[in-house]
């Protein structure tokens, strides 16, 4: 672990007492390290280890699993129409609202970089939905207002719009999580905020002397320089996106319907699991997000070097 | 958020895992010298046994319960002094889930307030305590109590679990509404079409955004009643009992009460929950709506408008009605944890909370109507109308009914999921209403045949 190669092998060179305060050091870094080390243990590396064997099992939970082989895996694709349509409805979901979510948190975030005045205020109130964006409350809050007689059919009722239950009807449920999940630009918009920062402004200086306008500016300075920024952000987003549980959960709740519109991959993974008594399966699902998530990444960093640029060169 | 939400419910896979080793050497070692006597043996001498005690109880409910529930328990500290019980109260949602996480962890709660729907699930897996040597011992008396819910808490001819209170499924309605628009109120012999036709009427009487009847094509035990009346089970060993034409019938139903404007919205039916405060009637948008009659209460406290007057009529017959789909059911269940480790003071609660008269006047008929005929009979004095109405909901009921079904089969939670799915498939017109009963058929019985 943490104990350095050359310790034990270059012993014998160091002399005696050298060796002992490198031992006593080793010792106490071990020592500071325990709680995590702990923590990597019971709490990561031993539930994943368990997870993995499990979804080679069929598992109840209130029984003791059996030895299923690839049997949840080989249902998952084969059998199940849900596990397809959670599949269907969560990369719809990613596909839609991260890079809205993008766009607009970088719209926001230059509309700040103008040094406005109050600029802390602001950056606090449009970062406020991302802390409070996952919890229940707000879900439940949103839920309301989106509903059939909720505040926004209300507002839309006033200047003459009749419009359709958002979050009861199909074709517009999910869209509503997508929303939700915008609103929540606040993380997004803070990096950006902080990359924006980081552009020298003689970049801009000498560009309009050269007779750039505004948009020639934004594709040719602000869009590269600021690109490994996009990139972080989103890796970050689609990684988040893929397992987004709870707004599905409260605006269905629970039931990730109206006829499974917003049937969440995490959502329909936790009910496997903890309501229809299929721990196996939920766990052999579990790993084939981590793989998706894994091979989402991955090419999302192939293709990262066409498109992302840094001004030393990447070195 | 979300990673760490799986994180921790991994965490608690593993730790449970961890843990397991250590808890399960407790054993039942421990219910010794203090539960060597009679349950209601004199409250001054119960501290007879000197070791103190603590057992858990979990239950779900709604906020008058969580009251009531723990003055009883208090009572129950009171009378045995080296017993404590501390409670673990949580609503309907999520219940379960917690549940069948604990006992993974082999740390469920000592105390188990159980579900019609769940108990064959828990029994058959070993979760739950044998009570028979219990009853066996006069530990827990159920001499006193209906045959009929004795039945229905064994499994496998094991009692598993002592019923809390009775149950009947009905038709809530507002009797203030029917008056305003001089329609009569339904009687103990309507029909399904009865229903359909006063459902339309009320919701055209009413104007736009009022609605005669709640949308129950969603509602699996609901189906059931009318599955009963054709002289079907909804599952029959193991599988489904149902037939495509009891499907029909149902979904044909709601399809043209829906069209007749009688029945919900589609959206408003997808957004609705099981929360009495998000239906229709305690909106004041709806006339009509299933109920259980335990839950009469409930509706009542929920009601927008304190003035209406609640009413309750069976479940509407069948045309060509074979037998009466109405039944008794248990409205919950206590159970025993099967590794705890005071079996004996557990069924000792279990007694104090059904039989003993202080406790049972306390919790009244909020769990349902009781099973010990004594304490009916002692609770008649101090009822309140509506419980008086709810009373003799259940005298009729109990008089024109069947026997109920055995408990349902493992997987029925899922099944239970995709025939809501299945029922808004159809109110949406995403698919043939017939193909979508052949998917949820198919479905269903794939289910059933894995879950074994």
């Amino acid at each position: 672990m943490s104990a350095q190669p050359g310790t034990v092998a270059g012993a014998q060179a160091v002399p005696a007492k050298k060796t002992k305060v490198r031992h006593k050091q080793n010792g106490a870094a071990l020592f500071f390290l325990t709680p995590w080390l702990i923590g990597l243990v019971c709490l990561t590396l031993g539930p994943m280890a368990a997870s993995l064997y499990f979804s080679f099992t069929d598992y109840s939970i209130l029984s003791s699993p059996r030895w299923a082989g690839f049997a949840n895996y080989v249902t998952m694709f084969t059998e199940d129409k849900l596990f397809l349509v959670s599949m269907k409805v969560t990369f719809l979901y990613v596909f839609v609202s991260v890079p809205l979510k993008l766009i607009f948190a970088l719209a926001v975030a230059m509309l700040l970089d103008k040094g406005i005045r109050g600029l802390g205020f602001y950056r606090t109130i449009y970062y406020i939905p991302s802390l409070l964006g996952g919890s229940v409350a707000i879900s439940m809050l949103w839920r309301k207002m989106l509903g059939g007689d909720g505040l926004v059919n209300h507002a839309l009722a006033f200047i003459g719009i009749e419009a359709p239950d958002w979050v009861g009807n199909p074709k517009y449920a999910l869209y509503s999580l997508v929303l939700l999940s915008v609103w929540q630009f606040g993380s997004s918009m803070i990096i950006f905020l902080a990359g924006l920062k980081q552009i020298p402004a003689d970049y801009y200086e000498a560009s309009s002397v050269d007779g750039a306008g505004k948009a020639r500016q934004f594709f040719n300075i602000t869009l590269p320089i600021l690109s490994p920024v996009i990139f972080f952000n989103l890796v970050m987003q689609i990684i988040t996106s893929f397992q987004s549980f709870t707004q599905s959960f409260i605006i269905s709740n629970g039931t990730g319907g109206p006829v499974n519109s917003t049937l969440m991959y995490s959502l329909y993974l936790y009910k496997k699991g903890f309501a229809f008594f299929q721990m196996g399966y939920a766990s052999a699902m579990a790993w084939v997000l981590v793989i998706l998530i894994g091979l989402f990444t991955l090419l999302v960093f192939r293709t990262s070097k066409s498109w992302v640029h840094y001004e030393d060169g990447g070195k | 958020m979300n990673s760490r939400k799986r994180k921790a419910a991994l965490g608690l896979i593993a730790s449970a895992l961890v843990f397991s080793g250590c808890a399960s050497g407790g054993g039942t070692t421990a219910s010794g010298g203090a539960a060597e006597k009679k349950p209601d043996a004199a409250a001054a001498s119960s501290g007879g046994g000197d070791k103190k005690i603590e057992l858990r109880m979990t239950w779900w409910g709604s906020q008058t319960r969580h009251d009531l529930t723990t003055k009883a328990l208090k009572l129950f500290e009171q009378k045995h002094p080296n017993i404590t019980i501390k409670a673990e109260y949580s609503g309907w949602d999520g219940y379960f889930d917690k549940l069948s996480t604990q006992v993974a962890g082999s740390n469920a709660p000592d105390l188990i307030q159980m579900d019609y729907a769940f108990l064959t699930e828990y029994a058959k897996r070993g979760a739950l305590l044998d009570l028979g040597p219990y009853v066996q011992s006069k530990d827990l008396r159920t001499e006193d109590h209906d045959k009929s819910m004795i039945k229905a808490g064994s499994v496998d001819n094991k009692l598993y679990a002592i019923t809390m209170g009775v149950n009947a499924p009905g038709i809530i309605y507002n009797a203030s509404v029917f008056k305003e628009l001089g329609i009569e109120e339904p009687k103990e012999n309507w029909t399904w079409n009865d229903l359909a036709d006063i459902a339309t009427k009320i919701s055209k009487a009413k104007g736009k955004g009022y609605y005669g009847m709640v949308d129950g094509s969603g509602t699996t035990n609901i189906f059931e009643i009318m599955v009963r009346q054709n002289d079907r089970t909804l599952f029959k060993d193991g599988k489904l009992g149902a037939t495509k034409e009891d499907f029909q019938q149902w979904f044909k139903l709601w399809d043209d009460l829906r069209k007749s404007g009688g029945a919900t919205t589609p959206e408003m039916t997808a957004t609705m929950t099981n929360a009495q405060e998000t239906r229709p009637i305690a909106l004041g948008t709806g006339a009509m709506d299933f109920t259980w009659s335990n839950q009469m209460l409930a509706f009542k406290n929920a009601m927008k408008n304190k003035n209406d007057e609640l009413k309750i009529q069976v479940i509407p017959h069948g045309a060509g009605e074979k037998k009466s789909g109405e039944y008794l059911k248990p409205s919950q269940f206590i159970s025993g944890y099967a590794k705890t480790a005071h079996p004996k003071e557990v069924a000792m609660v279990i007694d104090f909370l059904i039989n003993d008269p202080e406790a049972t006047a306390i919790l009244g008929a909020e769990r349902g109507v009781p099973v010990n005929s004594k304490i009916r009979d002692q609770l008649k004095s101090s009822l309140s109308d509506l419980d008086k109405m709810v009373f003799g909901f259940i005298d009729t009921v109990s008089k024109n009914s069947s026997d109920i079904d055995p408990p349902y089969p493992q997987g029925y939670a899922e099944i239970d999921k995709n025939f809501k799915s299945s029922s808004e498939q159809i109110a949406f017109g995403q698919g043939k209403m017939d193909a979508v009963i052949d998917q949820f058929m198919t479905g269903s019985s794939q289910i059933l045949s894995k879950a074994k």
